[in-house]
């Protein structure tokens, strides 16, 4: 069943939470039964969602607003977002006033990559998330949320494993797959998504593929669009790891088990958001750039794809110093810029194509 | 049609005067810092660190229309060309070493906060890296009406650890009477600024939108010191002058329409031209962002939380329910009679919520809105003649109206 599908029959025995980047503390959700999912991009020409949003609004962010007005989402009972970048924050505030879902929340979040956020952010979490209690009828406590970090944790070891095989040359599946898998792991829930993962492990543990000449690494913010990975298996190469806000930045990092007090939980939690692999809207944001380059070396990568979404302003800035990096480190790089639909599709496919050539070799 | 302040000759000698300054702070090896608006020069002031500006930086270059070559530069070393035009024609200055004031000094920091935009602090972190400048970010959550509880102490904790971060940064020490000081003549210019923009509600209107826009620059960059008190209140005084003699830009208003989002600052006479047309703008959201709804009194007794207060509740760090709040307030207190948004295609916070504050007017007040595209710095496809066109229809369809 596709992922739409999939969450439509979900919502029917369990209420649905969406939310819309990875600093979303999905621990909380699961700690009070609620299923959360990362909504992703789907190829909705916007038409409704121009209504609200003008043409310089990041088309990404759009999408999400289209498929709510649209009423494809309606299987949500709530939408949490965070304050993540400013295009995002405009489809929020059309969310709310719009009232998209029955509930909508927002997370006054931290910018800051710093420990001096974590009493703030706890005490935000709590007051949100008691909010959320009161709006759903729902409730968490010490155990459920000791339980719920220990899910997403062993949810996050699993996709590490998943990385870790893929760097070895243990997981010869096309790139489309692996980020299939990788990204249903925000919206399956974690036992099935356990399950997958299993299977995997199990088909692929005695493979060894040597792929060394096609390896890239992929920087993006946004980047869910499956057809851009197919696109990638088709011209030949072979995507080893990636720099992108739902794949490694979501997986690494584990929020601390540690602690007798649910409010020790809970710092726990905004610490382990507070101090993640960042984002290049939060500041700083240089941990980023040294794994991007960690990753095409440990990896055996031969350069980097950066794919930008057209009017995301972080990334607009943050490239020129990937781009200084890459180039300082002799990393070959191409730099692409699109949208969620691809919609310079043939555009791409011809400059991914050239890089193919000058990395590769025909 | 653009009938001068006398004001505005003392303004040009008070930015003269500020720049050279900068300039000769930077040459003297004085400690200089980059504050985005949102920052309150006032405890840079009290410290002894010049504060510039780039925004008030980057609006010059607006002006004077040198944002599109500059902006090439910035492209040239990757930084993309749908980004601020502020920031572009900033970095793009720093890297040719060229702009309206020649080479522009390296400050020794830099201090900004989250409470307007994302982009600002990836500006800032794009020069802190050019320029090995240590930067500080005052971290500023996205409120809904304003700050307060957790957030407001998180406000207060976070100026405290910028204070700490200036005197590691440049030796200077932080002198609370001192500071308590340049408050004190901080509010009375705030009191001054306050009377100003009510004024302006005055039927005729006394002082049209290019004006204020121009006079703001003591607000953003003079605070608390004497110059800043001094020119506003000569601005004051000649606005009531105005008033009693009868001597308004526009004596017979036709219309009276307010404007929401940054001015475009290569255009500001358009304000000017309409005014043949019997069109003035007697208000705009802009200035308010420095008005006492969003930089009120500063509490003297307990300045730093005051501040935390104001910084935490800036005018976009608030959320659609208190814009539209502003914006039913101003239409009624200064008699408006149409909305003119600029959808500003740099400036995302500010304008991303136009058409749902439109669809607001629309459902729930009988006063139209008109929406315009453009850029507040960057002219690269500004039609000037279309603008000032759906300006006039847009006026004639609410004369109309009327009738
Ligand atoms: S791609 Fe950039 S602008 Fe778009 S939603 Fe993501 S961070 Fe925001
Ligand atoms: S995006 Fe808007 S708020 Fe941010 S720097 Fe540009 S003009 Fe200022």
């Amino acid at each position: 069943m596709d992922y739409l599908g999939f969450l439509n029959e979900i919502a029917k025995s369990r209420k649905v939470i969406g939310y819309f980047d990875t600093y979303f503390p999905e621990e909380f959700a699961y700690a009070m039964g609620l299923h959360p999912v990362r909504i992703m991009s789907d190829d909705e020409e916007p038409v409704r969602a121009n209504e609200f949003l003008q043409g310089f609004c990041c088309p990404y962010a759009k999408n999400i607003l289209e498929q709510a007005l649209k009423k494809k989402l309606n299987f949500l009972s709530a939408a949490i977002f965070t304050r993540y970048c400013d295009s995002l924050r405009g489809v929020y505030e059309v969310w709310k006033s719009e009232k998209l879902s029955p509930v909508v929340e927002f997370i006054r979040y931290s910018q800051v990559v710093r420990e001096t956020a974590k009493d703030y952010l706890s005490l935000e979490f709590k007051d949100v998330f008691n909010r959320v209690k009161k709006a759903l009828g729902c409730d968490y406590d010490y155990d459920s949320l000791k339980y719920a970090i220990s899910k997403v944790n062993k949810k996050r070891k699993a996709l590490q494993r998943l990385y870790s095989m893929r760097k070895e040359g243990k997981l010869n599946i096309s790139s489309e797959d692996f980020y299939k898998t990788v990204f249903s792991s925000t919206w399956k829930p974690i036992d099935e998504f356990l399950k997958s993962c299993e299977a995997l492990f199990l088909r692929n543990n005695s493979v060894n593929v040597n792929f060394d000449d096609k390896k890239v690494v992929l920087s993006a913010t946004e980047l869910d669009n499956l057809n851009f990975f197919k696109l990638l298996d088709e011209i030949g190469f072979f995507i080893v790891s990636d720099d992108i806000a739902s794949g490694t930045r979501y997986v690494k990092d584990f929020v601390s088990e540690e602690g007798d007090t649910l409010d020790d939980l809970i710092e726990n939690i905004a610490l382990r958001y507070i101090m993640k692999p960042p984002c290049s809207v939060k500041d700083p944001s240089d941990r980023r750039i040294d794994e991007l380059i960690e990753e095409v070396k440990t990896s055996g990568a031969k350069g980097v794809i950066f794919f930008r979404t057209r009017f995301c302003d972080s990334e607009g800035i943050e490239y020129a110093f990937i781009k200084r990096r890459l180039e300082t480190e002799k990393i070959p790089h191409l730099y692409i810029e699109s949208d969620h639909r691809l919609s310079n599709y043939q555009q791409l496919r011809t400059r991914l194509e050239a890089f193919y050539e000058q990395i590769v070799g025909i | 049609m653009g009938k001068r302040l006398k004001a505005t000759e003392s303004l040009k000698r008070l930015i003269k005067n500020y720049y050279d300054e900068y300039f000769s702070w930077a040459k003297e090896g004085k400690p200089t810092a980059w504050l985005n608006v949102g920052v309150p020069c006032e405890v840079f002031y009290a410290m002894d660190v010049f504060p510039f500006y780039p925004e008030n930086y980057g609006a010059m270059c607006g002006a004077q229309k040198v944002t599109p070559e500059l902006s090439q530069i910035a492209e040239y070393q990757g930084f993309t060309n749908d980004i601020c035009s502020y920031a572009r024609a900033n970095i793009g200055s720093l890297l040719s070493k060229k702009g309206p004031v020649g080479e522009l000094p390296i400050p020794t920091i830099q201090v900004e906060t989250t409470n307007s935009c994302i982009m600002i602090m990836t500006w800032w972190r794009a020069v802190e890296k050019l320029f090995n400048v240590p930067t500080f970010v005052i971290d500023a959550p996205l409120v809904k009406m304003d700050s307060e509880g957790h957030h407001l102490d998180y406000m207060e904790m976070e100026l405290k650890r910028m204070i700490d971060f200036i005197e590691e940064k440049t030796g200077n020490k932080f002198d609370k009477d001192r500071f308590t000081e340049i408050v004190k003549i901080s509010n009375e210019g705030k009191r001054l600024w306050a009377e100003i923009l009510e004024l302006r509600a005055n039927v005729p209107c006394p002082m049209n939108a290019g004006d204020i826009f121009t006079h703001m620059f003591p607000m953003v960059a003079l605070r608390g010191t004497p110059p800043y008190v001094e020119h506003l209140k000569f601005l004051r005084d000649e606005l009531k002058e105005r008033i009693t003699n009868r001597d308004f830009p526009v004596p017979h208003e036709k219309v009276r329409l307010l404007w929401d989002n940054l001015p475009i600052w290569f255009d500001l006479r358009l304000f000017d031209e309409l005014e043949q047309y019997g069109i003035i703008f007697v208000i705009d959201t802009y200035t308010q962002a420095w008005g006492p709804r969003f930089m009120g009194i500063v509490d003297e007794e307990n300045p730093i939380r005051s501040f935390g207060y104001y910084l935490g509740s800036g005018f976009l760090n608030v959320q659609i329910e208190r814009r539209w709040q502003l914006m039913q307030d101003l239409i009624k207190e200064y008699k408006v009679d149409g909305v003119v948004f600029h959808s500003d295609r740099s400036c995302k916070p500010y304008s991303l919520v136009q058409p749902e504050l439109s669809k607001l007017i629309r459902d729930n007040l009988s006063v139209p809105s008109l929406i315009i595209e453009s850029d507040h710095n960057d002219q690269s496809g500004y039609d000037r003649n279309r603008v000032i066109e759906r300006i006039k229809e847009f006026s004639q369809m609410i004369e109309m109206g009327r009738k």
